[in-house]
């Protein structure tokens, strides 16, 4: 429903602008339209800065191994758009991304109680996979003497961002100090036991970007720039039974604290 | 046998050229022949090539790239500044003079290549590379083939000694402090003394008299002035119809101003007297025969060579807006040629150009100073100066209008006339009812008139003042015809002829529009002006044209040592390639005139793009006047052979300064938290607006000469062909209509 009437004002106020300015421009040799396909990697250096434990989580090498994977640096993402210059300086476009990315630690806490020696905290789990996709209207400046898509031009949007955990029979085992252990014979750790797949992590994602499209050819660019990104809470909408609320604090904080993205791409104006 | 033969080739060439050059109807000097490779191989093609041959007295691997990038970058934009020519007649004479003084030397010979630059400065230089440049100023003031002589000899010396290179050796040895400059003197002279001792051999063993070498000195000393020195009266500016008190013209002789031992401390030559006492020393110590001959080519073909000099010296001026110099060469030329159509078109032309420059209050920008009164061609400079602003108007008009009266048949003297008139509407201190329909000479037979009803009426009607004036004048004319009016007499019939006065009334009208236009622009506010500026950038290019000529686009890449000469000039084939294609977007026909299009048509184009060029010099010399073309019949033809008089001149420039704030970076890894944050936005926007590009795009009517339009745009994009191709697409467009609507 809110993203039909986002898409409808978008809709709307495309079409006003475009009547109001279509006159005026020549475009990019005579293209005014123009997609792109981008890698947004991102970096969450505040997270990794401010955090001593090993946030990578557990990496799984075979079905009973997990080991302790290390910060993760850089995650990757795909993102299309489609825009359309209204003016020499200005454009408006739309922006679908998605992101997939394994997330670290913290790990689930409603564990069962299994007893000596299992305990709660001998719990380790395989690193959770998010999915996240984004929709986003965004507009494009520059300045004055700008002929976008050309050069550089700054990027602000407010997206309508939701996430979901890939369904997937993630390894989970207990651990101790020194290795993991079997579980109790007749046990199995399901993780669907424990995980909320249905649940969506629905927010909004406030972006500014800075962006350079240099032009190899009349028909493509190369795009790179970087983008500071705000990813917040909208509404909070979770379904299913208490672990879900722990899962979307670790949803939340995969997002929220990466704030810069790093965009390599290519135009194509048509 | 050999040499009759060459002789003969020699004498059947300039009796060819004898028939091509018609003073009567002269067009300035075009280059012939094939073209030279100097001319078509890219520079950078040239130093790579001339690095193949290491010159290890220029120094190391980099001194050597160093010595070849200054050499030959600033030799190559003389080329290709629209001012030189090959294969024309000067360039033909001083090469044959160069035969002679080299004909034991073959070799050093074919290493050499002689060109002419169209200047009215008297100059002669060589370069490193074996190219020596002869002004047309120099050739204009010779009076014998000797004294040319004379100079090549010198010049060549200085390539022999190969002083180019010891200047840029002895430079990197150098401190740039305070003393530089006057080392750098000392050590320049030192050069010009050693070149013209060098000459004297080549020159005696040519066979040229001696006594030609001291007065080939005097020319350069006087050089400043007019090629020749003849006195002119008032005379020369009367007519039947046009009165010139002669309070106007200058009684007292200006003194020529010249000091052979003039103080050469600052300066890179030696004075004349040190020159000369150096050569004459150099003269005693050799004990040889000299020979006696001051013409080894025939004095017909020398003073043939000169006249064309002399001619292209007119229209130098014209094209400098020295108009007062204009005037008195045409004066000195008339003597020899009074029929010559192309010099009547010149005085048209330096007439009107006086006018416009009265008209906007400036005419001390096209005659000499007082300070600067010298010789008999002073007068015509002290008469323009003398006459006030409505006396020279007239002044103006009345020698226009009869030349225009005289060859009405010529499209040029036509298109200058009528140029007169347009500047004339929007002239407000120009006002008919002022003038008067007699002439000077029949109002003063009237007033002289005894008994005479008219003549005491308007006796009666003068004024007291006009009364005294006139009594104490001392041109003993009546007391009814005051002779400071006599401006209001010299045009009674022009103000009779209907054309002018439809023509007049035409172009005020449309004055008064532009006028309104103007008027509404300079009521609007500081922020209104801009924000309309703003707007008119692109549309100011809505004019409707699809044909168009686009001159030799021009690319300056800064680097942070200066300009960075091989990126910009690889840099402009993409400029060319970026304009051919954005034009083809836009549905332009684009007549590219630049190196690439003289390489595959020849001398041609390069005669066009030469004539191209100096249209856009004059309109250069000319900023705020609306000259008209000194090379309008040329211009004329090009416009018929590309279907359109519309030139476009393209000019990029570029560097790249991030100017990132290092203090700023260090602040915020102090205040360390903050450093994430500012960093990763700080550095790459500074990064990506890095680039600082502009484009400047300027459109003439070369029918015309007039600015149809021009901006400079300004931007963050790096500089590449597709970034210019987008660029220019959009101006292109906006040529290409003429409406509001894209």
């Amino acid at each position: 429903m809110i993203s039909k009437t986002i898409y409808i004002t978008f809709i709307c106020l495309f079409s006003f602008i475009e009547l109001s300015y279509s006159q005026n421009y020549s475009g990019y040799y005579g293209k005014r339209n123009f997609v792109e396909i981008t890698s947004v990697s991102y970096s969450p250096l505040v997270r990794n800065l401010l955090n001593k434990s090993s946030w990578g989580g557990y990496e799984k090498v075979n079905d009973d191994l997990l080991i302790p994977r290390g910060k993760t640096w850089l995650k990757s993402g795909f993102h299309v758009s489609l825009s359309r210059v209204i003016k020499n300086n200005v454009s408006v476009g739309f922006e679908y991304g998605i992101d997939i990315c394994k997330m670290g630690s913290p790990t689930l806490n409603d564990y069962k109680y299994w007893g000596p020696p299992y305990y709660m905290d001998n719990f380790a789990h395989e690193q959770l996979t998010m999915i996240r996709t984004l929709y986003m209207p965004k507009i494009e400046l520059t300045n004055g003497d700008g002929l976008l898509p050309m050069g550089i031009s700054h990027i602000i949007g407010i997206g309508f961002s939701s996430a979901k955990i890939r369904e997937k029979d993630y390894l989970m085992l207990f651990k101790y100090e020194g290795g993991y252990m079997n579980l109790p014979e007749g046990v199995t750790l399901n993780s669907a036991d424990y995980i909320d797949y249905a649940s969506r992590y629905r927010g909004l994602q406030l972006l500014y970007g800075l962006k350079m499209r240099y032009p190899v050819s009349k028909h493509l660019f190369i795009n790179y720039g970087v983008r500071y990104k705000l990813d917040i809470r909208f509404f909070d909408i979770y379904a299913g039974s208490d672990e879900s609320s722990s899962l979307k604090k670790i949803v939340k904080d995969n997002l929220f604290f990466n704030f810069i993205c790093f965009d390599l791409g290519v135009s194509v104006p048509f | 046998m050999r040499r009759v033969i060459i002789s003969s080739l020699f004498i059947g060439f300039f009796a060819f050229c004898d028939a091509q050059i018609d003073f009567n109807n002269f067009t300035t000097v075009q280059s012939k022949g094939n073209i030279p490779v100097d001319f078509t191989t890219e520079t950078f093609q040239k130093i790579n090539q001339n690095l193949q041959n290491k010159r290890t007295e220029v120094g190391n691997q980099i001194d050597q790239r160093k010595f070849q990038v200054q050499t030959n970058y600033p030799i190559d934009n003389i080329l290709h500044s629209g001012l030189v020519v090959f294969g024309d007649e000067i360039s033909a004479f001083v090469s044959k003079t160069a035969d002679q003084l080299l004909k034991n030397n073959l070799e050093l010979r074919n290493k050499l290549r002689f060109y002419t630059i169209k200047s009215t400065i008297s100059n002669a230089f060589s370069t490193d590379q074996g190219i020596i440049f002869v002004t047309t100023g120099l050739i204009s003031q010779l009076s014998s083939e000797a004294q040319l002589a004379y100079i090549l000899a010198h010049e060549i010396s200085h390539y022999t000694e190969h002083h180019v290179v010891d200047a840029f050796v002895w430079k990197k040895d150098q401190k740039f402090d305070r003393e530089f400059i006057n080392k750098m003197n000392v050590y320049s002279k030192d050069k010009e003394f050693e070149a013209d001792r060098l000459a004297i051999n080549l020159y005696q063993e040519a066979g040229y008299s001696k006594e030609e070498i001291l007065t080939t000195f005097d020319l350069l000393l006087y050089s400043h002035l007019p090629f020749d020195e003849v006195n002119i009266s008032l005379d020369y500016f009367q007519s039947d119809l046009m009165y010139l008190p002669p309070h106007l013209f200058p009684v007292e002789e200006f003194p020529i101003k010249v000091d052979e031992n003039e103080d050469d401390e600052n300066s890179s030559h030696p004075n004349n007297k040190k020159r000369k006492a150096a050569v004459f020393e150099k003269i005693s110590e050799l004990n040889v025969s000299w020979g006696s001959k001051l013409f080894f080519q025939t004095e017909k073909d020398f003073y043939f060579v000169r006249n064309i000099a002399r001619f292209e010296a007119v229209r130098g001026f014209i094209l400098n807006a020295e108009y007062g110099s204009a005037i008195y060469a045409i004066y000195l030329l008339e003597k020899e040629f009074p029929t010559s159509l192309y010099l009547k078109k010149m005085k048209a032309q330096a007439w009107l150009g006086i006018y416009q420059y009265s008209k906007s209050n400036d005419i001390h920008s096209v005659i000499k100073t007082k300070s600067e009164f010298e010789g008999y061609s002073a007068k015509v400079h002290y008469l323009i100066d003398e006459l006030d602003k409505k006396e020279l108007t007239t002044f103006c008009i009345r020698n226009i209008y009869d030349l225009y009266k005289s060859n009405q048949a010529d499209i040029e003297i036509s298109a200058i006339y009528k140029f007169l008139i347009k500047e004339l509407s929007g002239d407000e201190l120009f006002a008919i009812k002022n003038y008067s329909s007699m002439t000077y000479k029949k109002a003063l037979e009237l007033s002289l008139l005894p008994e005479d009803t008219v003549s005491s009426k308007v006796f009666e009607e003068v004024s007291k003042y006009s009364k005294i004036k006139s009594k104490l004048s001392s041109d003993n004319l009546s007391k009814t015809v005051d002779s400071t009016n006599f401006y209001l007499y010299g045009i009674s019939d022009v103000i009779k002829d209907s054309l002018f006065l439809s023509l007049l009334g035409e172009n005020r009208k449309l004055m008064d529009l532009e006028k309104n236009a103007k008027e509404r622009y300079n009521n609007l506010s500081a922020k209104e002006q801009k924000k309309f500026q703003k707007k008119n950038q692109y549309e100011q290019f809505k004019l409707g044209i699809s044909e168009i000529i686009i001159v030799e686009p021009k690319v300056i890449s800064y680097s942070k040592s200066g300009v960075d000469n091989v990126k910009s000039e690889l840099l402009e084939e993409n400029f060319s390639d970026a304009i051919s294609e954005s034009a083809q977007c836009a549905n332009i026909i684009a007549h590219q005139i630049d190196n690439r299009t003289i390489k595959t048509n020849g001398t041609v184009c390069f005669n066009e793009r030469n004539v191209l060029i100096s249209s856009l010099i004059q309109v250069g010399e000319n900023t705020g006047i609306h000259s008209f073309p000194v090379d309008f019949t040329l211009l004329k033809e090009l416009s018929k052979t590309y279907n359109t008089s519309k030139a476009m001149y393209t000019v990029v420039d570029h560097t790249f300064d991030p100017d990132i704030k290092w203090r700023y970076v260090f602040v915020s890894l102090y205040l360390a938290p903050t450093a994430p944050f500012f960093i990763p936005v700080y550095v790459p926007s500074k990064i990506m607006t890095g680039n600082k590009t502009n484009l400047t795009v300027i459109m003439l009517d070369i029918e015309t000469g007039s600015v149809l339009t021009g901006n400079s745009f300004h931007y963050n994009d790096p500089i590449s062909k597709h970034t210019l191709g987008a660029r220019l697409y959009t101006i292109f467009k906006h040529l290409n209509s003429s409406t509001n609507r894209l």
